[in-house]
């Protein structure tokens, strides 16, 4: 009575486990809430969770694992993030002639940094704006110590920039935004 | 913060209810809900939210009276375990299980005693006689020798391996090496090997016995604690036993089975009145411990029983960790077995409480009761039982009451 009951135990279990096994070779991973650029980095608000109600033991990792970190591809809304595709820093690839230039930001304009998306353009002016329609190519993550913007810039530019009278009076204009769809 | 709860409810609650209700039911939510908030991210974020004090009192309130109501029901849980409201058929199956070990017991029992009837209980006796007169009888086949790897070696060797490792050496197999060796000690030159057997055989002699007797009183003893006795089936006048389907009920059976055999005692039926003696009495201490942490070993084994089913079919229908899956199988399967070997453990230990008080009490109760004490144990089995018919039953037997006081 004993073994027999042992073995329809083993048996239930059994087919338990089996279960458990094809469903954990499902992965659970965050889909993108929105478009997201490429050297975005990455905030809470960006990933959306799959859909955990009838999931339990999914091995989803915290969202920790992802923010703070630069995408190293653009995702659209509603695609997988994919770990792999996140890089402690941002990727910067700079055709010739032109050049990364990080334009600091100031107490009063850390806002920038949750507003700013890799891909727009600014300009930067004071009394007259010395370099215009720069496209952003990446931004410090807005909870960072120090607040940068990475701009590219042509040599010219770059050399405008450096001789300009007023550089310490210099604010941001967005020109053009990147919404991942139509401009 | 959780010290100060339960050193506040332990005034509320008796210290039964605490230890046998309120500390497993907590283990268990807090154990629980811990795995839940673990591998479940709504409940983990629904949890996070309930820190406010209302949420808190109401969650105390709520789990003060879940205690108390699992408190009232501990007693039926653990007939349960005894086999009571059980489906006839299952029980049918499992009463075959319990009568199977019960004739394995019996029938140990008996090939025991049989071994200690054969195997002498002096020095010497029959057996080393036999080998002396072999020994002396042997001039025709000087020329023989003892083979370490005859027969005789080999029955010598695998006997003493037996005692070496604590085995039971039946009279069976003594009497074969004592044939053996016999044969040997007739036709083989003695030599040292020769002699040597023939002492070690008399060493196993002396082991057997002790070994016999001492597994004859084991056996019987778990035959005792384990199975109810036979006892005098009133309307058959013949002796007969009734087994419970699992080894906790036949371990309740036992305590009923003890005081009728003994003394025609019904302990079902007037355990109430002797609990009445008892109370006061510092074994009545000893007994109510007992029986405290029989249920609380009893609470475990339900509440560990029913956590590892509803994990296992929740993780089986829902969960995606295999890992997860398998530990829960493993950790829960054993601690549910763990807790009712415990639990099984533990009844045997009251059950023999019971039986003590049974031995102690029953003439106090008489007493109580007004009663003369019987002169012979004849005439209190036929009291008890003309008690038990007269307060169970209303027969019109009748008693002479004895006076106390001036």
């Amino acid at each position: 009575m004993r073994t027999a009951l042992l073995v329809i135990y083993v048996v239930v279990l059994a087919v338990g486990g089996l279960s458990v096994y094809l469903r954990s070779r499902q992965s659970f991973e965050y889909q993108a809430a929105r478009f997201l650029a490429r050297n975005r980095c990455l905030v809470a608000g960006d990933l959306r969770a799959p859909d955990l109600r009838w999931a339990l033991a999914t091995r989803l990792p915290e969202k920790s694992a992802y923010v703070g970190k630069y995408l190293n591809r653009e995702v659209s809304p509603g695609m997988i993030v994919e770990r792999e595709n996140l890089a402690a820093r941002p990727m910067l690839t700079l055709s010739p002639g032109v050049e990364a230039y990080a334009f600091l930001l100031r107490e009063s304009e850390r806002h920038w940094a949750e507003i700013l998306e890799p891909g727009w353009t600014v300009d930067l002016c004071a009394v007259d704006c010395p370099l215009m329609g720069a496209p952003v190519l990446a931004v410090d993550c807005p909870s960072a110590a120090a607040g940068a913007v990475l701009l590219q810039v042509t040599s010219e530019q770059k050399h405008a920039l450096a001789g300009y009278h007023a550089k310490q009076d210099l604010k941001l204009v967005v020109s053009e935004v990147n919404l991942g769809g139509a401009r | 913060m959780l010290g100060t709860i339960i050193e506040k409810l332990s005034s509320l609650l008796s210290k039964a209810a605490l230890l046998t209700s309120f500390i497993p039911l907590l283990a268990f939510v807090m154990s629980n809900g811990g795995l839940l908030a673990a591998v479940y991210s709504p409940f983990r974020v629904w949890a996070a939210a309930q820190g406010n004090p209302e949420s808190i009192s109401a969650g105390v309130v709520l789990f003060l009276v879940a205690s108390l109501i699992f408190a009232t029901l501990n007693t039926r849980l653990r007939e349960v375990m005894e086999g009571h409201f059980w489906p006839t058929k299952m029980q049918g199956w499992f009463i075959a299980a319990q009568q199977s070990r019960l004739d394995a017991l019996d029938s140990r029992y008996s090939q025991l005693q049989k071994s200690r009837f054969e195997i002498p209980r002096s020095t010497p006796n029959k057996w080393t006689e036999r080998l002396k007169a072999a020994r002396a009888s042997k001039d025709q086949n000087v020329g023989a020798i003892y083979e370490p790897r005859g027969p005789a070696a080999l029955a010598m060797r695998t006997l003493v391996e037996k005692r070496r490792h604590g085995g039971v050496i039946a009279a069976a197999e003594l009497i074969r090496a004592l044939d053996l060796l016999e044969n040997e000690l007739r036709v083989a030159r003695v030599s040292p090997e020769l002699d040597r057997a023939q002492q070690e055989f008399l060493k196993l002699i002396d082991y057997a016995r002790a070994k016999n007797d001492n597994e004859i009183i084991i056996c019987f003893n778990e035959r005792q604690f384990n199975f109810p006795g036979q006892v005098i089936n009133q309307q058959l006048n013949a002796p007969s036993r009734v087994l419970a389907p699992t080894a906790m009920g036949n371990v309740a059976l036992s305590i009923r089975s003890y005081g009728l055999s003994r003394y025609g005692l019904d302990i079902e039926r007037v355990w109430t009145r002797l609990q009445k003696v008892l109370q006061g009495e510092a074994f009545y201490g000893i007994l109510q411990d007992a029986k405290m942490q029989l249920d609380f070993l009893v609470s475990l084994f339900w509440l560990a029983g029913l956590a590892t089913a509803a994990w296992l079919v929740l993780l089986g229908l829902f969960g995606y960790s295999l890992r997860l899956y398998l530990m829960l199988a493993l950790a829960g399967s054993l601690s549910v077995w763990v807790f009712y070997r415990l639990a099984l453990q533990n009844y045997r230990a009251f059950a023999d409480l019971m039986r003590s008080a049974v031995d102690l009490y029953r003439l106090r109760l008489l007493e109580e009761l007004h009663l003369a004490l019987p002169k012979g144990s004849t005439e209190e089995a036929a009291l008890w039982q003309a008690l038990q018919n007269r307060m169970e039953y209303g027969k019109d037997i009748h008693f002479s009451y004895r006076r106390t006081g001036p």
